[in-house]
Parts: structure tokens; sequence; C-alpha cells
């Protein structure tokens, strides 16, 4: 393309480009009754001696309409840069009088310029819209003559194309001429197959190529999925569970588009459920037929973890069979809707699995908030291991408050709410959310759940220098076994799981477990780092009798960090702090290393030594710490230091 | 033993009437576009000028190409059909003679030479 000049009328380019899609359109539509006629030719059987079977030779007219198709479109964004380029500079006001002239006078253009608007070349993707259009005609004519063999061949060799292909492939199977086809026929043919699990899959898998392709008209995955319509002749129940299976097969085994899942789920799943009058509101929770399809469209979203996130943290609603409303996002609706449905559990936990798998931090943390806002012993036991994966997978976001309106985190405060810290009867959703994930709804521990949970949080604990959110998580975390003749439950016993989250916080913070660091980090998992230094300073005070001085000193070790870093320092010899802690934790290169980095990074303010001799000399006190500030941490209330 | 070809021939007349009529129209079709698009290509070409023109040329050329072989094509399946259909009226022409030849037989069987 060269940087010369230009010229065309543009109104000649647009005209052009008008007038041949209606040749198009004609020829598709002669290429239509050529395959009518054509099948109905060989569906009368001619003798095989006298005439073998015709073709389908209409495929290729549309084939080739399809092509010219793309031609022509491009002459018309030509015909339009011609005249948006050679308008640019004139002032509206001229233009709204003088448009006409424009479109009808010669316009001379930068050919760079206008190679910059019109610049991919639209004949390869021509070439490749006719061939899949044609396919499409194809697979058409098979199916309506009703050639199973041909439709499967058709079918099975979709693979190995562009998702800009499929999207034209299912855009003709879709295109209604003289009413015939219509989205109903990708129903209906996939319908056909659902019967194959391979043919279903090849067809499925393009179908979600095709909506993921930038050309895929949206439309479309509107129109896949009609609203149902419980008043037309026939048993309303009956009705909606044909059309619904029919729809749903679409769905069995191809990753699709959000916009086409939200569909899917909204005309599936939340219209019947949402409706109080439906015919499928209570029922629907014993049909086992409509539960599948539910199933269908969950599995589909586990398998599209954008899709999953929007639509389980979407708003939902249901009638439950004892007449009971559930409100709240869709996850918590559903978990309460299934009980203990052992298929659809686990399908709305694979769902729950993958939602919790998205980039978007505000759906997911709205989608946790409603699941730990679900009674955890209502939710199926099936589902708690997709629960327990999202959990997992969002340890760093429950790690933080639910952002405001200026996406700022709530004050630690909040969070200490939701985490149920706070002293409140009944637990905080997320705690919930730790209990569902490690214990089943009888309260038994799942080792498997609880270990991977675990392996989560240590994961995250190694890339994670926030100490106060790991103390907070840990004590979140701990579910206190108890084993009761042959099984072993769990309780959430908030003293005794905070100090065990304490504990893990000095463990995983690469600190020597002592009764000190297990308070301080017990505090931590209350979610308060105050409370943490509070707590510490009181339990110090009473059982080592340091005066104001020293308390004033140490207000400064408020700090999570640097609290820890005195609580190791307690342990040590009394020497200066790095070297103490470089020597008690001599045999452990990685605890070393973690050491120097937080002494590096935590230390006192410039030109002051790093703490006291008397902040570092208390080893040879240790043992009246350790037995004092258990008794201290057993009988302590965090609101006596509020 | 009943007569030779009691099954008429297996072919639907109509129906392949129909097939040619839709492959004859869709011919006369793509003739007249590819005319049609030819002269309003060679009319706005009189002030379209640069890569894009030429590159337009090319796809017209290509249009022109691929309608003549699908003209071709369309052609010959419109032979084919039509001589199926004039062999099928042949055939059952032969069948029915052959019928009426057997049934004759049987009802004037003295006319038939000795030895036959």
């Amino acid at each position: 393309m060269g940087s010369g000049k230009v010229g065309a009328i543009p109104g000649e380019l647009t005209s052009w480009a008008g007038w041949a899609r209606g040749l198009d359109d004609d020829l598709r539509r002669a290429g239509r009754r050529v395959d009518e006629a054509v099948a109905g030719l060989n569906e009368s059987g001619p003798d095989a001696g006298i005439l073998g079977r015709v073709p389908d030779l209409g495929a290729d007219v549309i084939g080739y309409a399809v092509r010219n198709g793309a031609t022509d479109t491009w002459v018309g964004q030509v015909g339009e840069a011609f005249y948006r380029i050679e308008t640019r500079d004139v002032p509206p006001q001229v233009l709204r009088g003088e448009s006409e002239s424009f479109w009808h006078g010669a316009a001379t253009v930068s050919e760079s310029d206008l190679a910059a608007r019109v610049g991919a070349d639209p004949f390869a993707e021509g070439r490749e819209d006719g061939d899949a259009a044609a396919t499409a005609e194809r697979l058409r004519s098979a199916y309506r003559s009703g050639d199973d063999e041909r439709v499967r061949q058709i079918v099975e060799g979709l693979g190995g194309h562009g998702r800009d292909w499929d999207a034209a492939f299912f855009e003709e199977l879709a295109s209604p001429f003289d009413g015939y086809g219509g989205p109903e026929l990708i129903s209906d043919i996939g319908w056909s197959l659902s019967p194959d699990d391979r043919s279903l899959r090849a067809y499925d898998e393009a179908l979600g190529r095709a909506t993921q392709s930038p050309s895929w008209d949206p439309s479309l995955s509107q129109r896949l999925f009609e609203s149902f319509d419980p008043t037309g002749e026939g048993d309303p129940q009956a009705r909606f569970n044909e059309s619904s299976r029919r729809e749903a097969a679409l769905l069995r085994f191809g990753t699709y588009s959000p916009d086409l899942l939200e569909r899917a789920f909204a005309v599936l799943v939340a219209t019947p459920l949402r409706d109080p009058d439906s015919l499928l509101t209570a029922q629907a929770a014993g049909d086992s037929e409509v539960v599948g399809q539910f199933d269908t469209v969950l599995e589909a979203l586990s398998r599209s973890p954008e899709a999953a996130a929007v639509v389980l943290a979407g708003s939902g609603e249901t009638t439950t069979s004892d007449a009971d409303t559930v409100r709240g996002t869709w996850a918590r609706v559903l978990l309460t809707f299934y009980g203990k449905d052992v298929r659809s559990a686990r399908a709305l936990g694979d769902a729950i699995r993958a939602a919790g798998r998205s980039d978007d931090d505000a759906l997911k943390h709205e989608l946790l908030h409603g699941i730990g806002n679900v009674d955890w012993k209502i939710v199926p036991d099936d589902a708690r291991a997709g629960i327990a994966d999202a959990v997992a997978s969002n340890v760093d976001l429950l790690s933080r408050g639910a952002p405001d309106a200026q996406g700022n985190e709530a004050e630690i405060r909040g969070r200490a709410i939701d985490a149920g810290f706070l002293g409140e009867k009944e637990l905080g959703w997320k705690q919930r959310l730790f209990v569902m994930a490690e214990l089943d709804h009888d309260g038994t521990v799942d080792s498997g759940r609880q270990g991977e949970l675990t392996r989560y949080l240590q994961a995250w604990v190694g890339a994670h220098p926030d100490a106060k959110a790991v103390g907070w998580m840990f004590g979140m975390a701990v579910v206190v076994p108890q084993v009761e003749g042959d099984q072993v439950r769990g309780e959430y016993h908030m003293p005794t799981g905070a100090l065990l989250g304490g504990q893990a916080v000095g463990t995983a913070l690469g600190f020597v477990p002592n009764p000190v660091s297990m308070l301080s980090g017990a505090a931590l998992s209350w979610g308060d780092t105050a409370w943490a230094g509070v707590l510490s300073d009181r339990a110090l005070r009473k059982q080592l009798g340091t005066d104001e001085t020293e308390l004033k000193d140490l207000a400064q070790t408020k700090e999570v960090v640097k609290l820890h870093y005195v609580t190791l320092a307690y342990a040590g010899d009394g020497a200066a702090l790095p070297a103490t802690m470089r020597d008690a934790a001599a045999d452990d290169p990685a605890v070393v290393a973690r050491i120097q980095a937080l002494a590096d990074r935590e230390g006192p303010p410039s030109g002051q030594p790093p703490y006291t001799s008397r902040e570092l000399a208390f080893q040879d006190r240790l043992p009246a710490v350790e037995n004092g500030v258990n008794d201290q941490f057993e009988n302590a209330n965090p609101r006596d230091y509020n | 033993m009943g007569e030779p070809y009691p099954h008429p021939v297996r072919f639907d007349h109509g129906k392949a009437d129909a097939a040619v009529h839709a492959l004859n129209d869709t011919i006369a079709l793509l003739r007249s576009q590819t005319n049609d698009r030819r002269t309003s290509a060679t009319r706005m070409r009189r002030h379209w000028t640069g890569g894009h023109a030429e590159r337009f040329d090319c796809e017209v050329r290509r249009m022109e190409t691929d309608a003549a072989a699908l003209i071709g094509s369309l052609q010959a399946w419109v032979r084919t059909i039509t001589s199926a259909s004039d062999a099928a009226t042949t055939l059952q022409r032969a069948h029915d003679r052959a019928n009426r030849d057997w049934r004759d037989d049987r009802i004037h069987p003295v006319d038939r030479p000795p030895g036959l």
C-alpha cells in the first residue's frame, strides 16, 4: 500500500455494499432452495443404477455468497473511511448541512490514512467464512434429511478450525431463510447428537469456541436460550423439561463465553427457581430431570471461572420445599436449595471452585460472603471440596476487609466482625467458610480438605509479608479436632483455636514457638494488632514486673513483626538482637534468612540501638513467663482491653 | 412367476424436475449477478483509485472465476439429473414393454412358435 493520494466517491462504495449484500442474500436463498429440492430428490430414493446421491450443491452457492459478503462489507468500510477522512476537519455545523455533498462528491485522501482505518485484509477471513457457511449448510441439509451418519461425519470434522470459523459456522446455521433454520436448529442438532458423547463433544466444543470469537453475535447467545412460555399448549412442566433438556445439551462439553452462560443460567435455572408462581419451584427440588439440567448448566459454569463468578455472585431467590423464601447470592440460594443431592452438590461445588479462580476480586468477595452466610451444617458435603478450594484460592482476599465504595479496605475492626472474633455468639461469615471447608455437616473433620487448606495457607504465608493477616487467617483456619470414639470431630473453640493460631503464626514466621509468641499470635488471630500489643504488654508487665519505661519501649513494638521480634528476643541469649536471632536459629539457614529479612525491614528507628539489653535479657525469666501467660491468656477477654 | 417388472422404476420425475428447476434458477441468478457486479464495479472504479481499488479488482475477478466454476458444476448436475430422468423414462418403457409381452404370452400362448 503506497503513501500517495487515492480517490473515490464514498457514497458509491457504501451503496455498492448495500446493493451487493442484497445480491448475497438472494444467492443464499437460492442455495437453500437448491438444497431443499436436492434433498427432496435424494429422499425420494432414486434407483441407484440411474442416479446416485446428489450432493448438497446449494452449500457451495451459500459459501460463495458468504465469501462475497465479506468483500462487499469491506467495500462499504472503505467508502466510510473515505468519508471520515475527507470530513475530519470540517466543522460539525458545516457538515450537518453538507454531508450529502461529501458522500456523493469525489474524496481524495492519503492512502496511508485509508490503510490505517481499513487495515485488515478481509479476503482471507471471507474465504474462511465462506467455507464455514458451506459446511453449516451441509450439516443443515444432512440433519434435515435425517442422514445421521453424514451429520456425525460433519460434526466430528468441526475440530481444527479457529474461533472465527466456528462463529461463522454457527451463525450460518442460525440464519433463518424462508422460515427454515434459526437458532433452534442449533439446539435441535445438539439434541439429536446427545446419545453420542463423541459427536456432541465435538459440536459443543465448537460452539464454545464460537462464543468466544470477537465476531460472535452476542444476540445469538440470547436467542439460543429462549425464555420458557408456560402459556403454550400441553403440559407446561413436560414442555419445560423437553425444551430445557434440548437447550442444556448445548452445554455438556464446551467452554462458553460468560454472556452465553449467564443467559443459559437465567433461562434454565434462575427463572424457574425465582418465580414463586412458577411450575418449577417447590416440586423442582424433587424432579431429577430438572435438577439434571441444572447440573449441566453448573458443570458448564465450572469450566468458565469468570462466568461462574458473575452468575454465582449474582442475586438469586427461591422457595424451598418448606415454603421458605431464600434470598442472597445464587451460590447461597443453590446451596440451600440443593440440600444433600449428591450429584447436584458436586456440580455446584465445582462451579464454586471455578468462581473462586476468577480474576474479579469484588465478585469473589461477594460470592464467598454469600456462601459464608449459609448455615454450615446444611451445606451438602459434596459441595465442600469446591468451597474449600475457593477458600484456599482466596486466602489473601479473605485476609483483607471488604472494599468500600472507593475500593479501600474496611477498618480492621470490620474485618474482625466478619471473622466473628469480637465475642459474638455466632460464627462470623469468614469463620463459617473455614468451618464448612474443613468439616462435614455432622462436624466430622475431613482431613484431606483440612490438609489442603493448611498447605495453601502455608504457601500463602511464605509469600505474604503481612504478619497480622497471617495471624488472623490462621486463627480462623484452626478447627480444634476432638476424638469421639472412632470419629474425629471438629469444633471451633475460640480461645484454643486462637492460641493454636498464634502458635501457627510463630511457626509460620520462623520463630521458636513459646508461650509469648503464642499469646501475641493468638491476639493477632483475633484480628487486632493493638490488642496483641496490649495483651502482650500486660502479660509481660504482670509476669516480668516491667516498669512504665519498659512498657513505653515495648509500645513501639505494637507493629506485629516487631512484637514477634521482641518475642523471639525473650527466648534469645540477651546479645544484640540480630546476632541473637542468628545464634538461636543457627541450625536452620532458612530461619536465619527469614529473621534477617525481618530485621532489615523492621528495625528500630534510625540512630537507636536495636533494642535495649533489658528487652533482650529475659531468658532467665522465661519459665515464669511461660507459666504466667497461659493463665493470662485463658482468662483474657479482648473487650477488657478495648 | 409374475410379470418380470412388477414394481415401477424408482425415480420421482417431479422431484427431479424441481431440482433441475432450482438449479437452473440459481445458474441464471449467478449469471445475472456476475454481469451486474461487473457493470457496477466498472462504474465505481472510474472514481476509485489506489491500492484498495486494485485489491477490489482482484476480488471481482475472483468472484467471476468462482461463479463460472459454480455455474459449470451446477450445469453438470442439471445434465446428470436430466439424463437420469430420461434414462428412468426409457427404462420404465422397456419394463412396461416386457411386462406387456409377458401378459400377452399368458393370454395367447398358442401364438408362440413351437419349440419356444
